[in-house]
C-alpha cells in the first residue's frame, strides 16, 4: 500500500499554501507538525480530494484521488467541522456510513463497535446538539473509523479531549497505523514523538523535514520551536 | 441503491428536523385553512346584507335557480335587461350573468342602452346574432390586438373561435369550482414561500455547517448525494404541495358544493379562449402548480449549492419569483420580454393567465401558453438539476 503525493502545489492568488510537495507514505503513523498556515491543512484537504491541487498528483496504489474507490478505502476527520444537529450520534454513524458506502448490517455493526470504542454507547441516541465538545470529537474519530480505511488523514484529533482521552486516542492511533497510513497533525509535539513512526514538519508550504526521528536528534520539541524563532529573527 | 434509500431518508429528516420546516409549513396550512374557515364564519357586509360569505353564496344560489340549466342566448338575456329596469327582486336571478358574462362582454354599453336590442345597435352587432357570442367576438379582436398578436396567432384564434364546442354555454351555478380554481394563485404563492424556507437551506447548510469536509471526501459523497438531496427534497414538495392543494380545494367544494364542475370556466371569465370545463381548469391549474413546485424545488436547491447560503437563496427566490411578478408587468409592446416573464406560475396559473391569447410557436403550429407553461417548467427543472449538479460536483472545500 502507497499513497503518493507527487509534486502537489496549491496556488492562490497571491499566496502558495503548499509548494511542490512529494511524498511516498506506507503503513504507519506520520506526525505532521507546522505553525498555522504552514499548508498542513490545505495538504490533507487535497489528500483527501476536497480541495483539487493547482499542480501534481495524489495516488494510492495507482487510483487517483478523484476517483470513487480511492475515497472508499479514505477516513478524514477534518480539523473544524460542524454536525448536523437534529441527529443523535447513531443517527450520524449511520448515515456517515451510507455516505461511505457500508450496507445496513455493516453500518449497524460497526457503529455499535465505534461508539463502544469511544466510549459513547450511552448517550448514543442523544442529539449531538446536547454532546460537549469532547464528546463531539469523540464522533467525529469514529466517523472516520466506519470504513476501515486504509488511509487515515487526522487533523487535530485530539483537540477539545482531557487528557485522559487523548492518551487513549493516541494509543488507538499507534494501533491504527500497524496496518494503515496514518497522517496525523496537531500543534501538540509530545502526540507526535509518542506515536507517529516518521515526523513532516512544514513552513510556508514548504516540507522542510521529514524522516524519523531519533533521540540522537535531540529534542523535537526544541526543534520545532527554534522553525518559529528563525522566523521571528 | 441501498445507500441512495438510506441518504434519501437521512436529508428527509434533516428537512423534517428543523423548526423553520414545521413553522412555514404549519403557517401555509392555516393560512389555506383558515381562508375557508372564514368564509363560513365570518359575517360582513356583502351586497348590503350582514352575512357570511357561505350564507351570501347560498342566497345567490337560491336566487340563480330559475336560470340554472338555460342556455345563454338572447332571450335569457332579453329577459336580464327587462330584469334590470323591473326591480332589484326580479333582477336576482340574473345578477350574476349581467355582471359576469354581459358587461364584461359588452362593456358601458350594456348599461347605457339598458336593453338588448339597444345594446346591439351601440356595439353594431347585427339583430339576427346573439348578443353576449358576437361582442365576444369583438372584445377577443380587440384584445388580441392589444396583446399585439400577429396575424397567424390571431387566425388560429379565429379557428378555435369557429369550433368552441362549448358555445352556445348553458348556464350553471358555479361558485364551488370557480373558489377551488381561485385558490390555486394564493396556493402557488404560499407554497413557493414555504418551499424557499424549507429547502434553502439543504446543500448550502453542509458549506455554513462545515459538513461538506466529511461528506465530500466519501465515496457517495459526490454523485449519490447530490441525486439523493434532490430526490429528498422532491419528495418533500410533492407531499408538502400536494397537502396543501388538498387543503386549498376540498374545503371549497365541501362549502359552496361541487355543481358547475361541468360548466365551461367562460361563464366567470367569457373572454377567455381557453377550451376547459371549471372541472377541467382546477385539475390544470392543481397539476401545473405541483409541477411548478418542483421548478421551485429545483430553482432553490440549484440557489442552496450555487450561493452556500440559504438566506441569499430565500431572498433571491422569495424576490424573484413571488414578489416580482406580483408587482411589476412587462407591457404587451415587450413582445418576448413580455411572454417569458407572464410564463411564471403565478400568471400562469392565475385566472387572468387565462386570458393571455399570446402563443409560443413550435414547428408545425402554435402552443398555448397554457399548453408550453408546463412544458417549459419540466424543461427548467432538468436545466437546474443539471446546474446544481455541476456546482455541487466542481466543489471544493477551500481556506475558512
Amino acid at each position: 500500500m502507497e499513497l503518493m503525493i507527487d509534486r502537489v502545489t496549491k496556488r492562490y492568488e497571491n499566496k502558495i499554501a503548499v509548494d511542490r510537495i512529494s511524498l511516498k507514505l506506507h503503513k504507519g503513523v506520520y506526525g505532521l507538525l507546522g505553525a498555522n498556515g504552514a499548508g498542513k491543512t490545505t495538504l490533507m484537504r487535497i489528500i483527501c480530494g476536497i480541495l483539487k491541487p493547482t499542480e501534481g498528483t495524489i495516488t494510492l496504489d495507482g487510483m487517483d484521488v478523484s476517483e470513487e474507490n480511492y475515497r472508499a478505502r479514505l477516513g478524514y476527520l477534518p480539523q473544524d467541522f460542524g454536525y448536523y444537529p437534529e441527529f443523535s450520534g447513531l443517527d450520524f454513524l449511520m448515515y456517515m456510513a451510507a455516505l461511505k458506502g457500508l450496507s445496513k448490517e455493516q453500518a449497524k455493526r460497526k457503529s455499535a463497535e465505534l461508539l463502544k470504542l469511544v466510549a459513547m454507547e450511552d448517550v448514543a441516541k442523544k442529539k449531538i446538539k446536547t454532546y460537549s465538545g469532547g464528546m463531539k470529537q469523540r464522533i467525529g474519530i469514529a466517523q472516520a473509523l466506519l470504513n476501515d480505511p486504509e488511509v487515515l488523514i487526522l487533523d487535530e484529533p485530539t483537540a477539545g479531549l482531557d487528557p485522559k482521552e487523548r492518551v487513549r486516542f493516541r494509543n488507538l492511533i499507534a494501533e491504527l497505523g500497524k496496518d494503515c497510513i496514518v497522517l496525523l497533525s496537531t500543534h501538540i509535539v509530545s502526540d507526535i514523538e509518542h506515536i507517529a513512526d516518521e515526523v513532516l514538519m512544514m513552513k510556508d508550504g514548504q516540507l522542510i523535514y521529514q524522516g524519523v526521528w531519533e533521540e540522537d536528534n535531540g529534542d523535537l520539541e526544541k526543534f520545532y520551536l527554534s522553525q518559529y524563532e528563525e522566523e521571528g529573527e | 441503491m441501498k445507500n441512495f434509500r438510506t441518504l434519501v431518508r437521512f436529508e428527509l429528516k434533516k428537512i423534517l428536523g428543523r423548526k423553520m420546516t414545521w413553522i412555514a409549513f404549519g403557517i401555509v396550512f392555516l393560512t389555506m385553512v383558515a381562508n375557508a374557515v372564514i368564509e363560513v364564519t365570518v359575517t360582513r357586509d356583502i351586497k348590503g346584507v350582514q352575512a357570511t360569505q357561505y350564507e351570501a353564496e347560498q342566497q345567490d344560489k337560491e336566487n340563480q335557480k330559475p336560470i340554472i340549466g338555460r342556455i345563454v342566448d338572447d332571450a335569457l338575456v332579453e329577459e336580464a335587461f327587462h330584469a334590470l329596469t323591473t326591480s332589484e327582486t326580479a333582477f336576482k336571478p340574473y345578477t350574476d350573468l349581467f355582471n359576469v358574462v354581459v358587461r364584461e362582454v359588452c362593456g358601458t354599453a350594456a348599461l347605457s342602452s339598458g336593453t338588448l336590442e339597444g345594446t346591439k345597435e351601440a356595439l353594431g352587432i347585427a339583430e339576427d346574432e346573439e348578443l353576449v357570442y358576437a361582442a365576444r367576438k369583438m372584445r377577443i379582436e380587440s384584445a388580441m390586438a392589444e396583446q399585439y398578436l400577429t396575424e397567424k396567432e390571431k387566425a388560429y384564434w379565429r379557428e378555435v373561435l369557429e369550433n368552441e364546442d362549448s358555445v352556445p354555454w348553458t348556464y350553471e351555478y358555479y361558485v364551488g369550482p370557480y373558489s377551488a380554481w381561485a385558490m390555486a394563485y394564493t396556493a402557488i404563492v404560499m407554497i413557493a414561500i414555504m418551499l424557499a424556507v424549507c429547502l434553502a437551506n439543504l446543500f448550502a447548510d453542509e458549506h455554513q455547517k462545515k459538513t461538506d469536509q466529511l461528506v465530500l471526501c466519501s465515496r457517495n459523497g459526490r454523485k449519490m448525494l447530490y441525486w439523493a438531496k434532490l430526490t429528498a427534497g422532491m419528495v418533500f414538495t410533492m407531499v408538502s404541495t400536494g397537502i396543501i392543494l388538498l387543503v386549498s380545494v376540498i374545503p371549497q367544494l365541501i362549502i359552496f358544493g361541487a355543481e358547475g364542475l361541468h360548466a365551461p370556466i367562460q361563464l366567470n371569465v367569457p373572454s377567455s379562449m381557453v377550451q376547459m370545463t371549471f372541472g377541467e381548469a382546477i385539475l390544470y391549474s392543481y397539476v401545473v402548480t405541483i409541477i411548478a413546485a418542483l421548478l421551485y424545488a429545483s430553482l432553490i436547491l440549484c440557489c442552496s449549492e450555487l450561493f452556500r447560503n440559504s438566506t441569499v437563496a430565500v431572498v433571491a427566490i422569495i424576490g424573484v419569483l413571488v414578489l416580482l411578478p406580483m408587482m411589476i408587468m412587462v407591457p404587451y409592446e415587450y413582445r418576448v420580454l413580455g411572454q417569458i416573464f407572464d410564463l411564471n406560475p403565478i400568471n400562469v396559473v392565475a385566472i387572468w393567465g387565462f386570458l393571455d391569447y399570446r402563443l409560443v410557436p413550435v414547428p408545425g403550429g402554435f402552443l398555448t401558453m397554457q399548453q408550453a407553461a408546463p412544458m417549459v417548467y419540466v424543461l427548467l427543472v432538468v436545466v437546474f438539476m443539471v446546474i446544481g449538479r455541476r456546482a455541487y460536483l466542481k466543489y471544493q472545500v477551500g481556506g475558512r
